[in-house]
């Protein structure tokens, strides 16, 4: 494993320029913010719950629909977890109400109409209180998706959602109890292709659960990670709590042998400052940076191309890291409450692009879109011509400086008009 | 400014002003910019190639004789030498004193200077020192004629109202009389001139001067430099402080393109010092509130064919301007800076400037500069802002591959 300290002087920065902005009264917890196709359009869309229990959803430049009363909204998902093949929308509030709507109208939206009523609420339900992270997924490789819970009181439930003929309703499957406080859960796959459950623990450690009926002779294990002390030790204080980010696509352009395309990578992020990479039980390589990071995420920037680790600081630092431990940064330059990242539909009818959501303690949300990397876009011109197979051939024949002046007159000193 | 992205950004902290680059154009075609960083930082970008992948970083250039509580003001360089570099570099600064008014701060004068082909490093460790009693505004140099001679000076605007001509005489800064030798800079009005300028023609026989005041007072004239001596001056009255004044022609020389490659052997360097008045020669005026305006063939027109560059105004003031070709067409293109963050860009189509698209740079925008900084031939596009330095690099290079293809092919038939 490689550490790595950052070093300012040679970080990348990046900049990104296109944002829309919406005001957003209250404040939200980290886990209720989603980008995700909630109205079925084929369109992605950013849900915000806010902790005065107001439901905003953002679709393009505007907001298209508000729901009140929900009491304090800590968490928010959006999938098919009636597995009906449409997507739901599922908000839970502290008090333990789970409430899940559905887009019941399937109609494009009329540009004309400002907030029309789209979601509608299709159940509520009461669940343990408490919840503090969510996470949809298939935890015993049946295809359906599950529902998983964290709770403040260290608790992990899971549900799956029932459908009989006169109503549905949420099916309490399991229940695991974590040694610590949760960070984050994030659902991967073992050696065996099993998928099983990680929770996060303070200190770069973490839980693995797999569920118990379908793999009921695998037990509960806490993960200590191998090539752990070689991080400097007091970046593994027990009491600094660490997030995780799972599933990550990875990067088969990697040029060293450190992973393959079937590995299942999955980054760990703590609030001291440490962002790895880990595969397995073994963490590949860790880096130091000297941010409060409460937020780790994944984005693809590059349209199909690999995941990056995304993780944002409270002071609004966002560091984009690739996986072989590259980064650059984003200063947002505000104070950031919640930041979540991935696709999101700009304008109706577009395709959706990788998009940066900052929410501030000024009250305000944005999403920076058509994010572009330092130094990955441009291609110089010495590559260029060395591409081009007589291009280069002819340059060869000329000295270096000569190379240069000849440049300059194309370039510079032509008028293509003038043929 | 199509095809250009961001591509590196450096964070510089504490904000420059719109005085702080300056371009060192080498004898041999290269270019190196040098630039106030921070209030008393100067650098210079630097390149190296790093896995096949161009690599710009920042160096700190240490001039001697600045002491620590300075705060670097405004910079400019010229290039003495035709045949070898010899470049002197002016930079002005003020001692600040904490819990001292600003105002009352001493201010200098630094003078760097070598002989032809001396380095950097021994350039800067050579200095000439000058107080001044005044804050200094724009340092800039200008060439006059005596006995037929081409002679260079150091002008100064200042706090006091005035330009200041300075000259090195024996290891020492000497402070001239401004109307012995540029008579049109003698009355400024008694408003501080933000920028001015003079561009020589006619073999350095004539020369057009310029210069805009923060009271929005703005003069143009035309000058015999081997009598210096006035033959034509006019005025103009804006609402608010000049920002911007250049004088440029539209059209750059060009060659054809079955002459490219025998160009590379003739030595033509283009002069900044002078414009071509076989072509128009246009004035740009830009303000802190109005619109840029170009007077268009000042030479002839005066400043009477006047065109206003629509909308300009819209992102608050106009801070800075750069007048070069960005789109390759052989024809300079205005690019404005803006205080709200944008960089606007105009081209001159059908007798009009018609704006092309405008460029987001998230901050203010203090300079913009158009050099080749990695050393290939292409040029980007450094700009300075409040955030820091921008890269902005080209994406693509569109007719150089084409063309070259045509270059190729004849190689081949010839």
């Amino acid at each position: 494993m490689r550490f790595f300290i950052m070093d300012e002087q040679k970080t990348n920065i990046a900049t990104f320029v296109d944002f829309v902005d919406f005001e957003l009264p209250g404040n939200v917890f980290n886990s209720a913010i989603a980008l995700g196709d909630v109205d079925n359009d084929n369109e992605i869309e950013l849900v915000i719950g806010s902790m005065e229990g107001d439901l905003y959803i953002f679709k393009g430049h505007r907001l298209i629909q508000k729901i009140s009363g929900l009491g304090i909204i800590t968490a928010i998902a959006i999938g098919d977890l009636m597995n009906c093949g449409s997507n739901a929308l599922i908000v839970i509030s502290g008090d333990g109400w789970c409430h899940i709507y559905l887009c019941l109208k399937f109609s494009k939206l009329d540009p004309a109409d400002e907030c029309i009523m789209k979601l509608e609420p299709v159940h509520d339900q009461r669940i343990p209180a408490n919840t503090k992270v969510i996470l949809l997924g298939d935890i015993d490789s049946d295809g359906m998706l599950e529902l998983i819970v964290g709770l403040t009181d260290r608790v992990v439930r899971s549900y799956r959602w029932s459908q009989s003929a006169a109503a549905g309703r949420l099916v309490p499957l399991h229940k695991w109890e974590c040694a610590n406080q949760i960070g984050t859960i994030i659902l991967i796959k073992d050696v065996k292709n099993r998928p099983c459950l990680l929770v996060s623990q303070p200190g770069v450690t973490a839980m693995r659960f797999y569920c118990p009926i379908a793999f009921p002779e695998l037990i509960e294990k806490t993960i200590e990670y191998e090539h752990e002390n070689e991080l400097p030790l007091e970046l593994l204080n027990p009491s600094i709590s660490s997030v995780m980010i799972g599933d990550l696509k990875v990067d088969t352009n990697c040029e060293q042998e450190l992973f393959d395309k079937n590995d299942h990578l999955y980054g760990i992020a703590s609030l001291n400052g440490l962002v790895m990479l880990a595969k397995k039980e073994t963490i590949l390589w860790g880096k130091s940076t000297d941010q409060e990071l409460f937020v780790l995420s994944k984005l693809s920037i590059v349209d199909g191309g690999p995941d990056y680790l995304i993780t944002c600081s409270s002071n609004g630092d966002t560091f984009i890291v690739d996986q072989m431990g590259q980064h650059a940064t984003f200063k947002f330059g505000e104070s950031v409450s919640a930041f979540c990242c991935g696709m999101y539909t700009v304008k109706p009818n577009t395709k959706s692009m990788s998009s940066f959501v900052f929410i501030t303690n000024s009250q305000k949300v944005y999403i920076y879109y058509g994010l572009k990397l330092p130094n990955t876009c441009v291609q110089s011109l010495s590559k260029c011509i060395e591409k081009d197979n007589q291009l280069s051939k002819f340059m060869e024949k000329y000295e270096e400086p000569l190379q240069k002046k000849i440049i300059r007159n194309c370039l510079y000193k032509y008028n293509p008009n003038k043929m | 400014m199509d095809g250009l992205v961001q591509s590196v950004v450096y964070d510089t902290s504490c904000p420059a002003n719109i005085y702080s680059a300056t371009v060192m154009h080498k004898v041999d075609g290269d270019q190196k910019i040098v630039m106030i960083a921070s209030k008393k930082d100067m650098i210079t970008l630097e390149s190296k190639i790093v896995d096949d992948k161009v690599e710009t970083y920042i160096v700190e250039l240490n001039f001697s004789n600045i002491p620590n509580n300075a705060e670097i003001i405004s910079i400019h360089c010229i290039n003495r030498n035709k045949e070898f570099d010899d470049f002197v570099f002016g930079i002005t600064y003020a001692l600040v004193i904490e819990n001292e008014d600003p105002e009352t701060a001493e201010t200098y004068l630094n003078i760097y200077s070598g002989f032809p082909g001396s380095s950097l490093e021994a350039i800067m460790e050579n200095c000439e020192t000058l107080q001044l009693d005044f804050v200094p505004f724009q340092l800039n140099h200008a060439i006059y004629i005596s006995e037929t001679h081409k002679n260079g000076m150091w002008l100064l605007s200042g706090s006091d109202g005035k330009i200041h001509a300075y000259k090195s005489e024996q290891q020492e800064i000497v402070e001239k009389k401004i109307e012995d030798y540029f008579i049109e800079f003698e009355d400024t009005k008694d408003s501080i001139v933000l920028c001015f300028g003079t561009k020589s023609f006619s073999g350095y026989k004539k020369r057009m001067s310029y210069y805009g005041c923060e009271t929005g007072y703005s003069m143009f004239s035309v000058v015999d430099s081997e009598k210096n001596q006035i033959l034509q001056s006019f005025s103009e009255r804006y609402e608010s402080p000049i920002t911007v004044m250049q004088l440029f022609n539209i059209h750059k020389k060009t060659v054809d393109i079955n002459n490219i490659l025998s160009a590379v052997g003739d030595d033509f360097k283009p002069d900044c010092d002078t414009v071509n008045e076989k072509e128009q020669i246009c004035l740009l005026v830009g303000s802190a509130v109005e619109s840029a305006v170009v007077y268009m063939n000042v030479l002839e027109n005066n400043l009477r064919n006047a065109i206003t560059l629509t909308d300009s105004n819209r992102h608050q003031a106009i801070v800075c301007a750069l007048i070069t070709d960005v789109n390759f067409d052989s024809k300079n293109e205005i690019l404005l800076g803006t205080y709200g963050n944008y960089i606007l860009n105009y081209v001159y189509e059908n007798n009009n400037w018609v704006e092309q698209q405008q460029f987001d740079m998230r901050d203010s925008v203090y300079t913009i500069c158009y050099l080749d900084i990695t050393g290939d031939g292409v040029n980007d596009v450094v700009v300075m802002s409040e955030r820091g330095i921008h890269i902005l690099k080209r994406t693509q290079h569109p007719h150089m591959l084409s063309l070259s293809y045509k270059c190729v092919t004849q190689q081949i038939y010839a």
